[in-house]
């Protein structure tokens, strides 16, 4: 309260005794109140320009200003009040509070001076930006000549700054756009720009490039239109890729549409599902077969036509391969549209992208109905010509055999009374009926190879040990002939080890019947295994044969030698092609006159 | 049927062939057998020779029955399948000998026989020519002097 007391203390003498002259304290108290009012109006002021301008710097520095101000004004309120009454000690301590502001701002004045110093102004802001832009920011008076040209220009035109100031901007322009230049320039001085336009320039090196290019009139203070300023962006990587998209999306479709074509226009059924076995896809012929719409296929629609027997088969198939990756193939009856099963075989395969991945199948549903058909006809027919030839065979046997045994017992019982000439006619007719008869016999075991009643064996036989019983059933062959006959490993196959022994006997009788004369048989057994398969080989040293008839040795009752030098009917051979063909093998023989000969056959080495 | 049975120690014998030439080969073949008469009954087809065969096993005495059966097996309306099944599944003439020659190959004649669950003392094939018919007449006189020694005693007396 002292202090206050103090502080309004009025123990002094007013300004006004002092001036005396009226005049004088009126100038005295008009301009400390003018001074004050500005003082206070200026703060607000201030105040105002920091609330609205946010981008203020150093925005601080202003309040200050503010504050400092303020005090100022204070400072002549009190004036004015001390020309009447003598107030010092409030005056002199607003003064000092003052003081402090104004010394405050001065420092802090000082020492924000080297960084509002370094400051940039306006224009050399901008002249960094256009410096650093990597876009090219030229501006052009209204003839369209250069007169700026930054960095950004320089490095997508290729020019450097003094080379095209002062010269037509056509230098870029030209030759893939002449003509545009005259355009932008028209369009400027009407007040109007250009946004964003895509074009081509050239550069200094000859490269054409994409840009897009922003045009925009530059005006004076006036308002009149004096230049042009241009931000010209390079787009060529932009268009490159757009480029390219398109030609991949072009590329794409085209090869689309040419498997919808194909896939339309082959006579086979094709469809493609995803990584996962949905259909995605079937062809028209496929939707027409079934007389469905391509929704009614698609996931696993399809399946919905298979024959209800094949169903369960199909549906194992197929996960399986979709599993595994392996391609798919299997056989099944579709529903055609009014209802009827014919035979499909479907194929698929596996489309995998660069990383092994699979990203989709592909596939193919082939009609085989006539080929089942004739396939079942075929076997029908074969299995009655077998028949026919085994009763042929068996049923020709008798009469023959009465006829040589009738001529027979003529011979005997006659052959006192008969002349020299009737004896040789019933010999003629005897050893034609028993040639006859040896042909017929061995027709009936041609037939009889693969239908002799029994059942398809299931079992392995073992071919070292067919070879060996070969061997024994030929022992007065061999030793006769002094033959030698060398067996190299030979494996077990599944094959009717009857056959295998004649297959053996047959060869290996050959080998030894078209002995060289004078020089004994060696005759070597071999096989080697061929994927999947066994290839065995029958090798000797014989006369060998032309290969001209390589193919015609292994047709029954077809012979290359004369019976007076070799004899036998010509159906060893093909009893051997039949047996080997029965399990699906090949058997060929290779030759040279005077050379041996060569049988091979093949075997599978697996039960099929 | 008046041949029938054991006169002047001949065998009587039934020859079941419908091929009348093999007939007259296999009676040829038999004459020339010095030491093997014969008295030989023909039945032309397997039912005659199946008629025959229960007549006989109806019989008492048998005297009728044959010593010893050649017996075909493609035959008209009865096969000799069934002929030999007849024989062996009749108490009175199970253990009769038989000799089968037929016209097929030996493993078809085997075949066949082991189907009809039955067998035979001999199997033949009918012999391609006159002197093999002569051989075959050995045989078949072999076969039946061995099917008698192998006959349980107690039939023999």
């Amino acid at each position: 309260l002292d202090f206050l007391k103090n502080l309004f203390s009025t123990d002094f003498m007013p300004h006004v005794y002092c001036l005396r002259d009226p005049g004088l304290v009126k100038l005295h108290y008009l301009s400390d109140g003018i001074i004050a009012a500005s003082y206070f109006l200026i703060p607000v002021a201030l105040f105002l320009l920091i609330r609205r301008r946010r981008d203020l710097v150093f925005p601080w520095m202003f309040a200050l200003f503010g504050v400092f101000i303020l005090g100022c004004g204070f400072t002549h309120v009190l004036a004015i009040v001390t020309l009447w009454h003598p107030v010092y000690v409030l005056d002199g301590v607003v003064k000092a509070l003052t003081a402090l502001a104004s010394i405050g701002t001065a420092i802090m004045l000082f020492r924000l001076l080297p960084a509002a110093m370094n400051l940039p102004n306006s224009q050399q802001h901008l002249a960094a930006i256009v410096e650093s832009s990597e876009d090219a920011v030229i501006s052009e008076d209204l003839r369209g000549n250069v007169t700026s040209w930054n960095k950004g220009a320089q490095k997508m035109f290729g020019y450097a700054a003094d080379e095209v100031l002062g010269k037509s901007i056509e230098l870029v322009a030209a030759p893939v756009k002449t003509g545009e230049i005259a355009e932008i320039v028209r369009r400027i001085k009407t007040g109007d720009g250009v946004y964003q336009l895509e074009t081509k320039r050239c550069r200094k090196d000859g490269r054409e490039i994409s840009v897009s290019l922003t045009a925009s009139p530059m005006r004076d203070t006036k308002g009149k239109i004096v230049g042009i300023s241009k931000i010209v962006r390079d787009i060529t990587d932009r268009k490159q890729a757009e480029k390219t998209l398109v030609q991949v999306n072009e590329e794409l479709r085209n090869s689309e549409e040419r498997f919808r074509t194909l896939a339309d226009f082959v006579p086979d059924m094709l469809w493609t599902t995803d990584a996962t076995g949905k259909a995605t896809y079937v062809s028209r012929r496929y939707q027409a077969y079934a007389g469905r719409r391509l929704q009614e296929f698609l996931d696993y629609g399809w399946s919905k036509i298979i024959h209800p027997h094949d169903q369960e088969r199909v549906d194992q198939v197929w996960s399986e391969s979709v599993q595994t990756g392996k391609p798919y193939e299997i056989e099944y009856r579709l529903k055609r549209a009014d209802g009827v099963y014919r035979w499909y075989v479907a194929r698929g395969v596996p489309i995998r992208e660069a990383n092994g991945e699979i990203i989709q199948w592909l596939g193919s549903s082939t009609d085989i109905e006539e080929l089942k058909r004739t396939e079942r006809a075929l076997r029908r027919s074969n299995e009655e010509l077998e028949q026919f030839a085994y009763a042929a065979a068996h049923d020709l046997q008798e009469p023959l055999r009465n006829v040589a045994n009738s001529v027979g017992m003529l011979s005997r019982l006659f052959r006192d009374s008969l002349d020299e000439r009737a004896a040789e006619w019933i010999d003629a007719s005897i050893k034609g009926a028993q040639r006859m008869q040896a042909m017929v016999k061995d027709l009936l075991t041609y037939s009889r190879i693969v239908n002799d009643g029994q059942p398809p064996s299931v079992s392995e036989a073992n071919a070292e040990e067919a070879a060996r019983t070969a061997l024994q059933n030929l022992h007065s062959v061999l030793t006769d002939s002094q033959a030698l006959v060398q067996s190299g490993q030979l494996p077990s196959v599944p094959v009717q080890e009857t056959h295998l022994v004649q297959l053996f006997q047959n060869l290996i009788g050959n080998a030894l019947k078209y002995r060289q004369p004078d020089v004994p048989p060696v005759v070597r057994v071999s096989a080697v295994s061929t994927g999947g398969e066994w290839q065995f080989a029958v090798a000797d040293n014989g006369i060998g044969f032309d290969p001209a008839y390589a193919d015609r040795i292994f047709k029954v009752f077809k012979r290359l030698h004369n019976r007076d030098e070799y004899p036998g009917n010509g159906i060893g051979l093909a009893v051997c092609a039949r047996i080997v063909a029965h399990y699906g093998g090949r058997i060929w023989a290779e030759g040279k006159p005077g050379e041996g000969a060569t049988f091979r056959f093949t075997l599978p080495a697996h039960q099929a | 049927m008046n041949g029938m049975g054991i006169v002047n120690g001949s065998t009587s014998l039934l020859l079941v062939e419908d091929n009348p030439i093999d007939v007259r080969l296999i009676r040829y073949a038999l004459q020339q057998e010095q030491t093997w008469k014969t008295e030989i009954t023909v039945a032309e087809d397997g039912e005659k020779a199946i008629n025959l065969l229960l007549a006989i096993a109806a019989s008492s005495p048998q005297s009728a029955r044959p010593d010893f059966v050649i017996l075909d097996l493609n035959l008209p309306r009865r096969d000799g399948t069934e002929v030999l099944q007849t024989i062996r599944s009749m108490k009175e003439l199970q253990d009769l000998p038989v000799a089968i020659v037929s016209s097929s190959p030996m493993d078809v004649i085997r075949g066949k026989v082991s189907t009809a669950n039955v067998s035979a003392n001999c199997y033949f094939t009918k012999p391609m020519d006159v002197d093999s018919f002569l051989a075959l007449g050995k045989e078949l006189h072999c076969c039946y002097q061995k099917s008698r020694l192998e006959k349980p005693l107690a039939a023999s007396l």
